[in-house]
């Protein structure tokens, strides 16, 4: 008998990355990176739970700059490259450590998965990864969910319901034409919601969406069961808090699992540890050195040396953290259940990309709680968002609160010094678009190409990721050149659409450089009646 | 990133890097001494950063883990492969004046007054200078005339943002751009109205005590999550289960 329901939730997001004007560009390296560590092995552990006849529900999001790189053909093809450069690496690598056993093994291991990267990636899903999430959402283990078109922090757009039609409709919209069906659920970026969004998700046909938990126990009336039943919007839309409790033991570097002496350490790479001379074709040209993704070395504890990384203490140390994990589960639903008289929906969102890329055992984490999960025959069962909101439809009605899940709870990671200056230009960028399918309500040829890209130009200058990267200080001038790129090419576009001076030959540039969303129509940034929409916020609270 | 890529590069470049680090430096300086000082200060910053950030903010700064310049591009033009400069403009030649919301306790403005509108009040002998005025209101949609409370905050007529402390939780704020001449004060702009939630429950304790039991099991201690008017009550932090 279920003494809870489980729902395990990924996010998987990059922003768009793709430079074709550029032989080799080193920040496309972020999917690179995420298909080789996070969605082909995480693909993996769901065919070996497959193979197994294990069953096993979960939600995953897949924003649509991921979706879109994923079906990019020149990216893909660039994706091969790099895998035949990390496969040309791990076959230097084992000749280099062929008399040093502990790493002569790695260098195995990372040549053998490379090898199934390539073979999976080429041959599997004919070089569109995004088939194998289709496989497994056709056959009712996934529920794939959507995110804003560009990844939007939506609180700080609130003041234009253009925008966020913009974003919600773009996305559901490429959804539809990618996996065949309209989502029902939605990542609302950074879990960063607004009282009032949930108005332009239902006009998108969306069911429900994930909080952080104060929007939901912060809200102005109380939650009965906390964040451990879906609550409705008044709109009828639902919602689901995200349990912090839970989360933290797979989140935490420090006290969560990843954080284990025996998992491999994220920052040790060859990039970093053997000489330019070897490495060199390897790293970034200049020489500038990068990971690699040959990491030799375990987490080891404080002390400066680390320990070589061994797979087999690591998958053991992956066994008793899955099992540690289920078991606190366990306890959590018995003590909820009896608590609320019924049971507990404990919804657990990640970044998928935390399962591989910076964990890397993460994939074969979830596939061990999976497995144990499976092996409680029942007690614990794993859902959907869907398969919930279908057995037991929200009871209460609430107003969830602002909120989002990053630091202290609200925008701070969004707006601070670093990257407040973004938004006196992104507002810019949306009120002249608005103004744009005003003047130009109905184009099409040459005006409409313009238009059209006009609006593509606003939605992705609007991405989370550049003020998110401004802050963390990681890669800055690459995320304030996407900002007054994506403004400069907008603003160009609006001045010749005034002037009548129209450069079709640098228009086709921008648009086969800037190429997502190919279908998009400018007049989804129709001008809304913004007084309702913000009356419509204002009278909540 | 590490000292290697810091000693590559020129001293103007490490002077502009010691700068945007508010590294203090002696203009003698030697290259070495510059690039010591930059690292320490990089690494001070990231340390600090590193403090402040959740979890989920962390693992998402690892996705970003490779970078050109890991923050030292102080050279890297903002340029396309052909040359183009991406340059945008800095101000927009109108007068307005925008309120986001930050948290509960802070919002952020920004502003622009227009050409047009600048040169006519400092054309003027009795202009005195320009303040914000942060109206609190009673309802998302009363007017400012109808404001519970204001305060003014003086700015100077460079300044063009302002990140305003608030200081009442669950109400509305909305903000005006005000030039006084001669004494006479004149409305140039005003911001949409923000709704500020609570940032805490908003239901007394021991009202429901299951409920409030549940709610120890949320994780409330561990959201990491600022909560204003220590309003957190006792009942439910007695509650959390160790």
């Amino acid at each position: 008998m279920s003494i809870g329901k489980l729902m395990l939730v990924l996010h998987a997001h990059l922003p768009y990355v793709r430079h074709p004007e550029y032989e080799h560009f080193l920040e496309e390296s972020w999917l690179f990176e995420a298909i080789s560590e996070t969605y082909l092995p995480l693909l993996r552990a769901m065919d070996n739970l497959e193979t197994d006849s294990i069953p096993f529900r979960l939600c995953i999001s897949i924003s649509p700059t991921v979706s879109a790189m994923l079906r990019d053909e020149l990216l893909q093809q660039r994706y091969l490259r790099h895998v035949d450069t990390c496969l040309e690496l791990a076959e230097k690598e084992l000749d280099r450590t062929s008399s040093q056993p502990e790493f002569h093994n790695l260098a195995r291991m990372y040549y053998e998965l490379y090898s199934s990267n390539r073979l999976d990636f080429e041959e599997k899903y004919e070089r569109n990864v995004l088939k194998g999430f289709d496989y497994h959402a056709k056959r009712g283990r996934l529920e794939l969910i959507t995110t804003s078109a560009t990844h939007a922090f939506l609180p700080l757009y609130q003041s234009y319901p253009e925008a966020i039609v913009s974003q919600i409709h773009t996305a559901v919209d490429q959804h539809v034409e990618v996996f065949g069906k309209a989502p029902k659920g939605f990542w609302i970026p950074e879990c960063g919601y607004y009282p009032g969004l949930e108005h332009h998700l239902r006009d998108a046909g969306i069911g429900y969406f994930f909080t952080a938990a104060h929007a939901v126990i912060f809200a102005h009336d109380k939650p009965h069961f906390g964040v451990y039943k879906p609550v409705s919007c008044p709109n009828g839309v639902a919602v689901f808090g995200r349990d912090a409790a839970s989360a933290n033991s797979v989140w935490s570097s420090e006290e969560g699992y990843p954080g284990d002496p025996n998992y491999r350490d994220f920052y040790r790479d060859i990039g970093y540890d053997l000489p330019l001379d070897y490495i060199g074709p390897y790293i970034h040209e200049n020489e500038i050195r990068i990971p690699t993704g040959f990491k030799y070395h375990a987490i080891s504890g404080k002390q400066p040396d680390k320990w070589p990384y061994d797979p087999a203490a690591a998958r053991e140390t992956v066994a008793a953290h899955a099992e540690n994990f289920v078991y606190k589960q366990r306890r959590l639903m018995g003590k909820l259940g009896q608590l609320m008289g019924s049971t507990p929906v404990v919804t657990s969102p990640y970044d998928a990309e935390l399962f591989g890329h910076w964990w890397f055992e993460g994939p074969m984490w979830l596939e061990s709680v999976i497995r144990k999960i499976h092996a409680t025959e029942g007690e614990i069962e794993l859902v959907t968002p869907s398969q919930v909101l279908k057995e037991e439809p929200p009871q209460q009605t609430i107003q969830p609160a602002f909120s989002s899940w990053g630091n202290k709870g609200y925008s701070e990671v969004w707006l601070d010094h670093t990257n407040d200056w973004v938004y006196r230009h992104t507002h810019k960028a949306i009120e002249r678009m608005i103004d744009l399918v005003d003047r130009y309500p109905d184009e099409s040829s040459l005006r409409g190409r313009m238009l059209n890209h006009a609006a593509r130009e606003v939605l992705l200058c609007m991405s989370s990721d550049w003020p998110f990267i401004m802050r963390a200080g990681t890669n800055v001038s690459y995320a304030v050149r996407r900002v007054k790129e994506h403004v400069h090419n907008f603003t160009r576009i609006y001045d010749s659409l005034s002037s009548g001076d129209i450069s079709t030959e640098w228009l086709t540039k921008i648009e086969k450089r800037n190429n997502i969303f190919p279908n998009l129509d400018y007049r989804v940034f129709r001008r809304r009646s913004s007084e309702i929409e913000q009356s419509k916020i204002l009278k909540m609270r | 990133m590490n000292a290697e890529q810091l000693n590559q590069l020129s001293i103007e470049n490490l002077r502009r890097l010691a700068d945007r680090y508010d590294v203090d430096y002696a203009e003698d300086s030697e290259s070495y001494e510059l690039a010591e000082m930059v690292l320490e200060a990089v690494d001070e910053a990231r340390a600090e950063r590193e403090r402040n950030n959740n979890h989920a903010i962390s693992v998402q700064e690892k996705k970003y883990e490779i970078g050109r310049d890991n923050g030292f591009a102080p050279t890297e033009e903002i340029t396309d492969s052909d040359g183009e400069s991406f340059s945008i403009e800095q101000l927009y030649a109108e007068t307005r004046l925008v309120l986001l919301l930050r948290d509960p306790a802070w919002a952020y403005a920004y502003w622009e007054i227009s050409p047009a509108d600048l040169e006519r009040l400092t054309a003027q002998p009795g202009f005195e200078g320009l303040f914000l005025r942060v109206y609190e209101l009673q309802t998302g949609i009363a007017s400012s005339r109808e404001a519970v409370g204001s305060f003014e905050i003086p700015v100077q007529i460079d300044d063009a943002s302002w990140y305003i402390n608030l200081p009442n939780q669950g109400t509305y704020y909305r903000i005006s751009l005000i030039a006084v001449v001669n004494g006479v004060v004149e409305t140039l702009t005003q911001s949409d109205t923000v709704v500020v939630p609570l940032g805490a429950r908003a239901i007394e304790e021991g009202a429901d005590p299951t409920s409030d039991t549940v709610l120890s099991q949320s994780g409330l201690l561990t959201m990491q999550v600022d909560t204003y008017e220590g309003r957190v009550p006792q009942r439910i932090l007695s509650l959390i289960d160790e």
